[in-house]
């Protein structure tokens, strides 16, 4: 029988966990897409790099940008227009044929937290810049994917960039509630919308994440109506559309002040 | 077996400075013992060497060995190179009862070569050599994309690697049939 020549394959679990200990993340992810073993063994062996903070994305309509820690490292999923995905992480680019950028990401995204595990302090989305069809045709596929994992992203603090709360709800549905603790969102508004727009978020007052939030800051004109939705909160940066006596009398009785 | 023995470094007579109290101690000899690879040169290490590794220290603990045995039988080694297994000893050798330094630039820069070490030095258990090697795989693959990687260790990607699956099972599945063409002809 012929004997391979020795590769990174050959190599026996000891020493090839010490090597993934070495390694830095750029060289994990990369390893993770040279063959299914080695894809394998690192989702199995969850190497010991220094663990991520920070998940930042971008979504524009032929694009994802995916950071990670304050881009430390960053991830371009693009889409080339003749049906193939241009991808790009430090400085190197390559086409995929035939892909769908959101399949794509969505793929990459589940295996980086297949070795990377479920949890982080901070997850920060930006859904403004991609046209209302383009984004729930990428929510679709996204959310998807993340449902089908047997955890929930554990994530302290979820800064948002939305055009409409429908955008964050299926979102948020798939973030452990136990874990989210802070939600900061600001309402983009189109820039022919000179007046200011009042946003409405009762929606994501309906989930099981916003009860167990903890503090809440909205950087935009917002409608609420029923102030009794936010007494569980132990701190709240808001603008409202609209108060009156009754809301105020009832924030006191939530303690709010 | 040829016994082409090879005196190391640690084989010439390298006495310890005299020191006020080891003066005063009774000197012990030091033992040496003897190992050999694929190639069966025989290489003669002292047992202050070999503490680097775990596997051989552990062998020579439990058999008590005298100078006579451990020269009449020495440990064979067949599944490690003979130029594998003297860079091993010629390293052993030289980190013998010294601290081993943060990194080692002495290891080989051919990826074939630094494998087959990788591979030996972790059968003979020898830690911190593991952990120099592991690091210096680990910088070869840093910087480079899944195709370099791909290219640099002839790894065949998942697609190539399921035609071969494929391949060789319709080839044993052809030489199965064969097999039981070939018993039934013999039964008749």
């Amino acid at each position: 029988m012929e004997i391979p020549p020795p590769n990174l394959l050959t190599i026996a679990e000891v020493p090839m966990t010490r090597i993934t200990e070495f390694c830095d993340l750029k060289s994990i992810l990369n390893l993770r897409k040279v063959c299914h073993d080695l894809r394998n063994f690192i989702d199995d062996t969850k190497p010991k790099i220094s663990k991520i903070k920070v998940l930042g994305f971008e979504i524009f309509e032929d694009r994802i940008i995916f950071e990670i820690d304050d881009r430390t490292l960053t991830m371009d999923y693009k889409d080339d227009k003749k049906g193939n995905t241009v991808f790009s992480m430090d400085q190197k680019s390559k086409i995929l044929e035939n892909s769908n950028f959101f399949e794509i990401f969505s793929n990459d995204f589940c295996g980086f937290l297949d070795f990377q595990g479920p949890k982080f302090e901070r997850i920060y989305m930006d859904l403004s810049k991609m046209s209302p069809n383009s984004l729930k045709k990428f929510l679709e596929v996204f959310v998807e994917n993340l449902k089908k994992r047997k955890e929930k992203i554990k994530v302290k603090f979820l800064p948002l960039v939305l055009l409409d709360q429908e955008d964050s709800l299926e979102i948020l549905k798939v973030l452990d509630s136990k874990f989210l603790k802070k939600i900061q969102i600001y309402f983009e508004n189109f820039p022919e919308n000179r007046e200011e727009k009042s946003w409405k978020i009762d929606k994501i007052m309906e989930l099981e994440q916003w009860k167990n939030l903890e503090k809440l800051v909205l950087h935009s004109k917002i409608e609420i109506s029923d102030f009794r939705n936010l007494g569980h909160l132990r701190k709240c940066v808001l603008r409202v559309a609209k108060i009156t006596v009754e809301d105020l009398k009832i924030l006191k009785e939530v303690s709010f002040f | 077996m040829s016994s082409t023995e090879q005196g190391t470094s640690s084989a010439a007579p390298a006495e310890p400075t005299t020191a006020p109290e080891s003066a005063a101690a009774p000197e012990v000899p030091e033992s040496f013992y003897y190992v050999h690879g694929k190639d069966k040169v025989v290489h003669k290490v002292s047992a202050g060497a070999l503490q680097h590794s775990a596997l051989i220290h552990g062998m020579i603990s439990n058999l008590g060995y005298t100078e006579e045995q451990a020269k009449a039988n020495p440990f064979p080694f067949e599944n490690i190179d003979g130029d594998i297994l003297q860079m091993v000893v010629d390293w052993c050798n030289q980190h013998k009862g010294k601290p081993t330094p943060p990194e080692d630039t002495n290891l080989p820069k051919q990826k074939e070569k630094l494998f087959d070490l990788v591979l030996a030095v972790n059968y003979l258990e020898i830690k911190e050599l593991l952990t120099y090697c592991c690091k210096q795989v680990a910088m070869m693959v840093k910087g480079k994309s899944p195709e370099e990687i791909r290219e640099i260790w002839m790894i065949p990607t998942d697609a190539e690697d399921e035609a071969a699956e494929k391949e060789a099972k319709k080839r044993a599945g052809k030489e199965a049939a064969g097999e039981t063409a070939a018993a039934a002809g013999d039964a008749k």
